[in-house]
């Protein structure tokens, strides 16, 4: 108590800073920086899993295998329910967003580590991804009866317009929507983790409170992450389906 | 302080310091683009061929199950079909084998009753003969004996 001026700071969004890893100075396109680091491991991630854990295509699947193989039923099973037989082409895609999402997400829990999903950058491209090549897709396939999309004809033709209205700002606020869900949701559940583990840091005996809380949240934040990798697929695959059957 | 508080931070949140986003960009294109990459090639074949393998063995079980359970229904079948043919065919034995022991039986009691009748016969005339003969005896004896008792009485 004697020591008034406790340089009590705590900086929870200091985790997110993007920075040069082998380089100094100024951070160009090509920079080489600590998000990028944790995309390659989530590549590396990936490739294990699904590479290495799946080599020996054994019948009876190992733990490793049986991991890959229910994920990837799960996501393919996910396609398949929600855009039919013929979203089906766009299986690959979607998976590799899951992935990358999930294994962003993930990694990101691990203390010291950069998640890279928290970053509206990422998740806006990912959403921007998504929205123009879904938009392109319900075009290509459709033609202007794409357009039916935002002409409920189910509704009384009073109602109409006013629908176009609202169905064509929620269409193009699906992206906007789309990646601030996921990076908002990263990113809160790591602040939040943070501003605890600060309390933590300068509360002596006392820090048993915020610990426990970290611990609460960390257990909360491991099913955000994967909830919130589950759900960008899942809007993706409804997305999807919007343009392949624009009628509902 | 100085030191953190410049540039990044100064922001407030580093996600909306739009300097770097050409490098996030550029950085996330190139992973999303080697990911897909690896699904493409090495993923997804390997993992198609891994699960229509199983399906397929497992379709082949249930088949082969279904064969032979179908088999087994039919050796059921044939194995009731002989059990009742046996079964009648050992009611037929029991009941032949019923009537002849009662066929014997009568047969049996039929020649117990002549060879029975033939000695009652024969010792009718057995008994009558020896009547007979025993008349005579009495007859030669009392004649014997007439005499005697007359000189016994009469002294």
């Amino acid at each position: 108590m004697a020591t008034e001026p406790i340089t009590f700071e705590i900086r929870p969004m200091d985790q997110f800073i993007i920075s040069p890893l082998f380089s100094e100075g100024d951070l160009n396109w090509y920079t080489f920086t600590n998000q990028s680091l944790w995309m390659l491991i989530a590549l590396i991630g990936i490739i294990l899993l699904f590479v290495f854990g799946i080599r020996k295509g054994e019948i009876v699947p190992g733990r490793v295998q049986s991991i890959a193989e229910v994920i990837y039923v799960f996501v393919h099973k996910m396609v398949l329910d929600i855009t039919g037989e013929e979203g089906l082409k766009y299986f690959p895609y979607i998976f590799t967003l899951f992935l990358l999402i999930l294994f962003g997400n993930v990694l990101g829990l691990l203390p010291y580590s950069f998640t890279f999903t928290s970053h509206i950058a990422v998740t806006g491209i990912l959403a921007l991804f998504v929205f123009i090549s879904v938009t392109l897709l319900g075009f290509i396939k459709n033609g202007l009866k794409f357009l039916g999309l935002f002409w409920i004809s189910s509704a009384p033709l009073a109602l109409r317009p006013i629908l176009l209205i609202i169905e064509v700002i929620s269409y193009f606020v699906r992206p906007i929507s789309h990646s601030i869900r996921l990076a908002g949701n990263m990113m809160a559940g790591h602040a939040v983790i943070k501003v605890f583990a600060g309390f933590a840091g300068v509360m002596g005996l006392g820090a048993v409170a915020p610990i426990l809380a970290i611990v609460a949240v960390y257990g909360l934040e491991m099913l955000v992450v994967v909830i919130q990798a589950y759900v960008f697929t899942i809007l993706t695959c409804v997305y999807l389906n919007d343009a392949l059957h624009p009628g509902h | 302080m100085a030191s953190t508080s410049d540039k990044s931070s100064s922001v407030g949140m580093p996600q909306l310091d739009f300097s770097n986003f050409d490098n996030q960009t550029f950085w996330l294109l190139i992973f999303l683009f080697l990911v897909f990459v690896v699904i493409r090639i090495l993923v997804m074949p390997k993992m198609e061929e891994t699960l229509t393998n199983r399906s397929k063995i497992i379709e082949e079980d249930i088949q082969e199950a279904e064969d032979l359970r179908d088999k087994a229904v039919e050796i059921e079948k044939t194995l009731n079909y002989e059990i009742e043919t046996a079964r009648i065919k050992a009611n037929e034995i029991l009941r032949n084998c019923k009537e002849e022991i009662k066929r014997n039986t009568k047969d049996a009691l039929a020649d117990i009753d002549v060879k029975i009748e033939e000695l009652v016969k024969n010792s009718e005339k057995n008994i009558e003969s020896l009547k007979s003969e025993a008349t005579k005896e009495v007859n030669v004896l009392s004649k014997k004996l007439a005499p005697e008792i007359v000189k016994a009485l009469i002294p």
